[in-house]
């Protein structure tokens, strides 16, 4: 860890942070300005001056900016308010749904992984075969097929057809089945292409061919050589993917009503619950800027030559 | 899942709360909307204004402890709901608007005063937002968000396990004083989208599912063992028009025009598979002596609506109709299909599609827009009067006002001679449907639920979800 690293990080953070403030801005003046919270809270039955005492209860009154800066001095000290719609802390609130997104992220991502690298790495190995068209057209499919068709079509067979899983809810392992999939099946096709051009690069490199001349074993060729370096581009995307995982699975909890933070946020937009959409949208931005950082590390680790250049300044 | 919280006017809330709580009296709906005893006995009036409430004895809270008179003072009272800063006084405005005070007279008799004659004191009693509150428990949770996250009732349920934008489970309540719930435990799980809570339902994941668009009706059928009950229940589907805010829609022969272009049974047969019905202007059958059996439908009639619309101001200029379009049921559809049925006679909205009800209500220019009329006691008082009278939602927003029907409203507000009040009321419709319309009915609010063919139950006629003793068993 030099002084060089730890600027690099210091930079890093700096800029994600006022990324952050940005996104925090604009969210919380569009929300504001496309439709008054205390009427769409109560809907179309509420009368007028139930409406109003909403309106004055949470605030609302108040000048814009004023709520505004009201709103970034208490986050500053680490107050995140209090949801509209639900009356209670919007961190801890927000944080009880982190869990089972989290958990349905993670389990997409090793589903993704799973399929989508063996997948690439055998159609590179296999470069036009069967194997290799096989796999491409399921990358294709994969991307192409929209989640929500997907999860009707899992649920049809999985549930209806075979009554081997719960069609929606959380709870059990067996709950998280359908959604993972779901969710994972567009990751694991990119993964699977970007594996096979990856590996690709990498057994056409000179390297490779010298490696294969000392008469290697194909493992120790495979793991030694060609994993590592065919790895920088496929981390790359894996690292955007967990970024936009909690935003993406919006689609996947909602239609399994998977009780995750996708669609609380889905629910708070619609229901303009601003408290919470900040602390969602806060929290997106710390993944995005997490991961990145990680991101870095990690080539620094699979690539020394990264790290070298780091350390010389 | 306090009837007295603010968010407790959202469907899902209603349909829960049904099974927690128990209200003085309740709506015997097969019985032509008869009030008939439930937590309460009988009311005596004392004078005009005066009423004492005689309790149901031996009646058990949740938690087991006796329900007396203390508690019904309670969930009435300044406290909880009578003071202006009371939590619940929002809501509780809308059903007892009139109370002025409660007192415990003794252990099993409650005293309530209202400000003025109410004719529909007992009605409201069985309406939305009575449910009774243990007073001990209340207090001893102190503050009104924690205690409406679990609360202690009466009903045939209690809250056994609450995940907020996820579940709720309720469980029997065995010494329920309407005999032993018939079932053990309920669990109302939130599944936003239709094709799942269908799929759910053929998998055997759920019993019930809610809301079941028309079109998807025929998907449940088509599979052996399921089945849909539901249809017609008291609400109002309608169109709201912003005649004060909007210079087109001040001429009363275009809103007349309007009216008589729309072919409300052509939406039902087509939209509805014919399964609800279009009311007699805003009353209902429920109503008692105060409905007319007599007065028509909304009439459709094209040639007499070119024939206004050539008398009117009114030159093809575009309207704004503003929907969110996902809010009622087939709401989009319905949009465009009465967007078309104005256009053959010659008048022109502009369909926008909105977001959420701020924009649709709260931005000009405003112009035509969907809504509904709930309908929580069988009395014109819980839904016309609630809708369009004076300190409405409508006239409230400067949609609309009009001197007479107001007038007419107070006589049907605080008149206790019930033909005065039919007289009042019909009045009120005719101003209400022809003569100065802010708006019209297109049909009955249809609500639609799947189900397990071998489970025999229905939702009331108010679309409540009703577990009691009696109202659901198995084949």
């Amino acid at each position: 860890m030099t002084l060089g690293f730890i600027g690099f990080v210091a930079q890093k953070t700096a800029r994600a942070l006022l990324t952050v403030l940005f996104i925090v801005t604009l969210v919380f003046f569009v929300l504001r300005l496309a439709g008054d919270p205390a009427t769409v809270l109560l809907g179309p039955e509420a009368t007028p001056d139930m409406i109003e005492e909403l309106t004055v209860r949470l605030g609302l009154d108040q000048p814009l900016w004023r709520q505004y800066l009201a709103y970034l001095s208490n986050v500053l000290s680490g107050d995140f308010g209090s949801s509209f719609l639900h009356n209670r802390d919007a961190l801890a609130l927000v944080m009880e749904h982190v869990d089972a997104t989290l958990l349905l992220s993670g389990a997409a991502l090793a589903f993704a992984l799973l399929i989508g690298v063996p997948l690439g790495v055998v159609s590179a190995l296999h470069r036009g075969s069967a194997w290799d068209r096989a796999a491409m057209t399921f990358a294709v499919l994969g991307y192409c097929i929209p989640n929500f068709f997907l999860a009707v079509l899992l649920m049809l067979l999985l549930s209806i057809h075979w009554a081997l899983l719960p069609t929606s809810g959380g709870g059990s392992l067996a709950h998280l089945v359908m959604p993972s999939i779901t969710l994972g099946t567009a990751s694991a096709a990119i993964i699977a292409r970007f594996t096979r051009s990856a590996m690709l690069e990498v057994l056409g490199s000179r390297y490779m061919r010298a490696a294969e001349a000392r008469d290697l074993p194909t493992v120790r060729l495979m793991v030694h050589h060609a994993f590592p370096n065919a790895a920088i581009p496929v981390v790359t995307v894996v690292g955007f993917m967990i970024g936009g995982m909690i935003g993406g699975s919006i689609v996947t909890e909602t239609v399994f009503a998977w009780p995750g933070v996708g669609r609380l946020f889905v629910s708070s937009v619609a229901n303009r619950d601003i408290p919470v959409v900040q602390v969602i949208v806060l929290l997106s931005g710390a993944a995005m800027v997490v991961t990145n950082l990680v991101i870095d590390i990690l080539y620094g680790w699979l690539d020394p030559r990264i790290r070298l250049r780091r350390a010389a300044g | 899942m306090d009837p007295l919280h603010p968010r407790a006017i959202a469907l899902t809330a209603f349909r829960l709360l049904e099974s927690i709580y128990d209200k003085p009296f309740a709506i015997d709906y097969g019985a032509g909307g008869k009030v008939v005893p439930a937590l309460a006995e009988s009311v005596e009036q004392i004078d005009a204004t005066t009423y004492d409430m005689k309790l149901r004895q031996g009646v058990r809270f949740h938690d087991g402890t006796e329900m007396t008179a203390r508690d019904v003072a309670f969930t009435f009272g300044a406290e909880r709901m009578l003071d202006d800063d009371a939590p619940g006084y929002r809501m509780g405005q809308r059903t007892l608007p009139l109370l002025e005070s409660v007192e415990a007279i003794d252990d099993y008799t409650v005293r309530f005063r209202t400000k003025a004659p109410d004719p529909a004191f007992l009605k409201r009693w069985a309406s939305y937002g009575t449910g009774i509150v243990s007073r001990d428990a209340y207090e001893a949770v102190g503050d009104f968000e924690a205690w409406a996250r679990n609360p202690v009732a009466t009903g045939p349920y209690k809250v056994r396990e609450v995940k907020e934008n996820d579940y709720v489970v309720l469980e029997a309540h065995d010494d329920y004083w309407g005999g032993r719930p018939p079932l053990k435990s309920i669990k109302f799980q939130m599944v936003p989208e239709l094709s799942a809570r269908i799929a759910g339902l053929r998998a055997g994941d759920y019993d019930i599912i809610t809301t079941v668009s028309p079109d998807q009706i025929g998907v449940i059928e088509d599979n052996e063992g399921f089945a849909v009950v539901g249809g017609d229940n008291m609400h109002f589907r309608t169109m709201v028009y912003d005649v004060k805010n909007n210079p087109l829609l001040a001429d009363v022969k275009l809103r007349q025009a309007m009216n008589l272009a729309i072919d409300r049974e052509l939406i039902v047969e087509t939209i509805w598979g014919g399964r609800i019905s279009v009311p007699r202007c805003h009353q209902h059958a429920g109503y008692g002596p105060l409905y007319d059996s007599s007065r028509p439908t909304p009439a459709y009639d094209p040639d007499k609506a070119r024939a206004l619309l050539a008398e009117s101001s009114y030159k093809g200029e575009l309207i704004p109709f503003k929907t969110v379009g996902s809010y009622y049921t087939a709401e989009l559809a319905t949009t465009q299909v009465l967007a078309e049925m104005w256009k053959t006679v010659g008048i022109n909205v502009d369909i926008q599609v909105m977001e959420n009800w701020g924009q649709v209500l709260g931005e000009e220019p405003r112009g035509v827009n969907n809504s509904s009329d709930g309908t929580y006691f069988p009395d014109p008082l819980a839904s016309l009067w609630t809708r369009w009278g004076e300190t409405g939602s409508w006239q409230g927003r400067g949609f609309w006002s009009n001197a007479e029907f107001n007038a007419l409203g107070q006589t049907l507000t605080t008149s206790l001679d019930p033909q005065e009040r039919r007289d009042a009321f019909q009045k009120m419709l005719d101003i209400w449907c022809w003569t100065d319309p802010p708006g019209t009915v297109l049909h009955s609010l249809g609500e639609f639920f799947g189900k397990r063919a071998d489970i025999d139950w229905e939702p009331t006629a108010t679309a409540l979800l009703d577990f009691r003793p009696g109202a659901i068993s198995f084949d």
